[in-house]
């Protein structure tokens, strides 16, 4: 099979589980005898979505493996295999996901300003800004001109 | 008049001009959309003044639906969706040594077009909303599924996968408190999550951080030579230059304010169905796509033109017109207001306020974009590697700032993960926005619906505007496969 089905099968299959789950979730949700008559209920919106999630996504697969069959029998013989995508391009997304999800659980301990210089060093250095002059004042500048927006003219206040 | 000037406060003039200049750099560079940058800068808006908040949001909205006129002239790339017409006569004609003019016609006819939609939305949204006054739960309730139907448009090709991604969305905003009961749901034994999950944070992820991710894996992509002209010079416009476009520019605005109205068709398609409009009904069909100015107004007046038009539907009835208003409908709901034709009663100051800031911000828009075009086509020389690495940290900071949350950037990431992963299968986002949007009404209006008819369907059918709508839902969802039907149907024909 190629790449992009198998892809595109995981995907309609998680959404087909994600559908289950919610519906057999949705029957854990209380009902109070109020509830439980004229408007429907709790229950009752959740439960359409999921059986409507539960039925696309079970076409959707049932689809993809016809049309991938049907290509199979009509592809020319020997025809040559998709180029491999080299991982690099895919290390930097993976970092940056990483670092993003390290300054969530750790802002709050490390204060927003470190956290955040960190972070942007780690991006800008992900998006190949090597050179130090311009690395050190974005990483510097960026997050505390937004600091002084946020805090200051927004009156937001950041961890 | 002294209503009008009540809302041109220095506040608001200022995020309105602030609005339309981040507007015009986010229409302006490839990659960032005038959607992405709503989306942005929608955090920073909760703390301001409704008015003033629609008046940074609308002026991020206008400028950057022109925006993307400025590299289809100049590099023959749109900045935007809404400026792919644009590139069959803007860019010749910079070639041939009149960018400058080029880009004037884009400004002049944008704000023509953004002014004549403005129009239409102060003179008939009014009565649009008088009439919706009558609406009840089961109205509200089609109205909503109708909205929703419109995924059927914004899926493209890919229906049943739009389908998958609105019912993710609807199933986000069943987090937290059933809206007619109380009851807990799908909290997970998560107090955090009674609340239930905060729409902006996703919008951040799924069209903010998703295409910043994207843009660092395509890092080491060959990307195709530009072909940059930066002689701006020479702009000016005669008058018999001008009175040879008037029709053209009538004619664009109407269309783009009418497809403005429709939900979910947006300004890219006003642009080319004005463009081939122009082409058909003009005596030198042959002469467009060389430089002909009438190319440019064409696509350039009906594409700002939609920014009024999707405000109609929107304030009138809450159906959001297109992406960005959709992103408004959000701003409306976080600021406490109902999106309908109770804020025509309740709240006009800010409808009023909503009128005058558009009106306002076509005509900053046209002063920046004359006196601001060098600048501008100098914006677009900032690589794009930092430009991404800022937007993250605002994605970041923008989602924090929704409820002073860390839950809420990592909701963000996590949205932005899936935006990544599914657009790389062709799955389409706004369908998704949408189910977030409109979720929460239809729930509520259903089980409101079902309760004043004592459990019976039938109030779906007796009430004729809840029926209409309902159709038109069911039309919608069917147009595209009709659509595809008779085109295959022609194309044997052609091709027996």
């Amino acid at each position: 099979m190629k790449k992009k089905t198998i892809e595109n099968i995981i995907a309609a299959a998680a959404f087909l589980v994600l559908g289950v789950f919610w519906y057999a979730k949705s029957l854990t949700i209380k009902l109070t005898s109020a509830a439980a008559s004229l408007g429907g209920t709790p229950r009752t919106i959740p439960q359409i979505i999921s059986v409507l999630l539960i039925l696309v996504s079970a076409v959707l697969i049932i689809e993809t493996v016809i049309c991938e069959r049907k290509e199979r029998k009509t592809a020319a013989a020997g025809s040559e295999p998709a180029p491999k995508e080299p991982l690099k391009r895919f290390l930097g997304v993976a970092v940056v996901l990483a670092a993003a999800i390290l300054y969530c659980l750790f802002i709050d301990t490390i204060t927003y300003l470190p956290a955040s210089i960190v972070l942007m060093a780690i991006v800008a250095w992900c998006f190949e800004i090597r050179k130090p002059l311009p690395l050190i004042l974005l990483t510097v500048l960026t997050p505390t001109i937004l600091y002084v927006v946020f805090r200051y003219l927004l009156s937001v206040p950041l961890p | 008049m002294s209503v009008i000037l009540t809302y041109l406060s220095w506040n608001n003039l200022l995020w309105n001009l602030l609005g339309v200049a981040i507007g015009i750099v986010f229409g302006a560079i490839p990659g960032l959309t005038a959607t992405m940058g709503v989306a942005l800068f929608l955090p920073f808006t909760f703390k301001m003044e409704v008015v003033e908040s629609f008046a940074l949001l609308l002026g991020i909205y206008c400028g950057g639906t022109y925006g993307g006129s400025i590299t289809a002239v100049l590099i023959r790339t749109p900045g935007s969706p809404a400026s792919a017409a644009t590139v069959l006569d803007g860019y010749p004609m910079a070639k041939r040594g009149e960018a400058g003019k080029a880009l004037t016609w884009c400004i002049t006819a944008s704000m023509i077009g953004g002014l004549i939609s403005c129009l239409f939305l102060i003179f008939f949204s009014d009565k649009i909303a008088s009439w919706a006054l009558s609406f009840g739960p089961s109205e509200y309730f089609a109205i909503g599924v109708f909205g929703l139907s419109i995924v059927a448009s914004l899926s493209g090709k890919n229906l049943k996968k739009g389908i998958l991604m609105a019912c993710l969305g609807l199933l986000v905003t069943t987090i937290g408190l059933d809206p007619i009961t109380g009851t807990v749901r799908f909290t997970f034994g998560n107090p955090k999550l009674s609340g239930g999950i905060s729409f902006v944070p996703v919008l951040i992820g799924v069209f903010a951080i998703s295409e910043v991710l994207t843009n660092l894996e395509g890092l080491h992509k060959p990307h195709a030579e530009e072909e940059r002209i930066s002689n701006v010079s020479n702009s000016r416009l005669s008058w018999a230059e001008f009175k040879g476009q008037i029709v053209n520019l009538l004619r664009s605005s109407l269309i783009g304010t009418f497809i403005g109205i429709i939900p979910a068709t947006g300004s890219g398609i006003a642009g080319w169905i004005s463009y081939n409009t122009a082409k058909n009904s003009s005596k030198d069909p042959d002469s467009f796509g060389t430089g002909t100015p009438a190319g440019i107004v064409a696509s350039e007046a009906a594409n700002n033109a939609v920014t009024g038009g999707a405000l109609i539907p929107l304030l009138t009835l809450g159906i959001p017109g297109d992406v960005v208003t959709a992103i408004m409908l959000g701003a409306l709901m976080l600021q406490g207001l109902t999106p309908g034709p109770s804020l025509f009663t309740k709240n006009p100051d800010v409808i009023f306020g909503i009128y005058v800031m558009l009106l306002v911000a076509n005509i900053f828009m046209y002063l920046l974009g004359r006196l601001g075009v060098k600048a501008f086509a100098k914006a677009l020389e900032v690589p794009m590697n930092i430009l991404m690495s800022v937007v993250f940290l605002l994605c970041m900071i923008g989602s924090f700032s929704v409820a002073n949350r860390t839950l809420d950037m990592l909701f963000a990431v996590i949205f932005g993960i899936i935006g990544y992963l599914l657009r790389k299968l062709d799955y389409p986002m706004p369908p998704l926005l949408l189910g977030m949007v409109l979720g929460g009404t239809i729930e509520a209006n259903y089980r409101r619906a079902m309760i004043i008819s004592q459990g019976s369907l039938s109030i779906f059918v007796t009430r004729p505007i809840t029926l209409v709508f309902l159709l038109l839902a069911v039309f919608m969802c069917i147009y595209p496969s009709m659509q595809k039907a008779i085109q295959k149907k022609k194309a044997e024909k052609n091709h027996p």
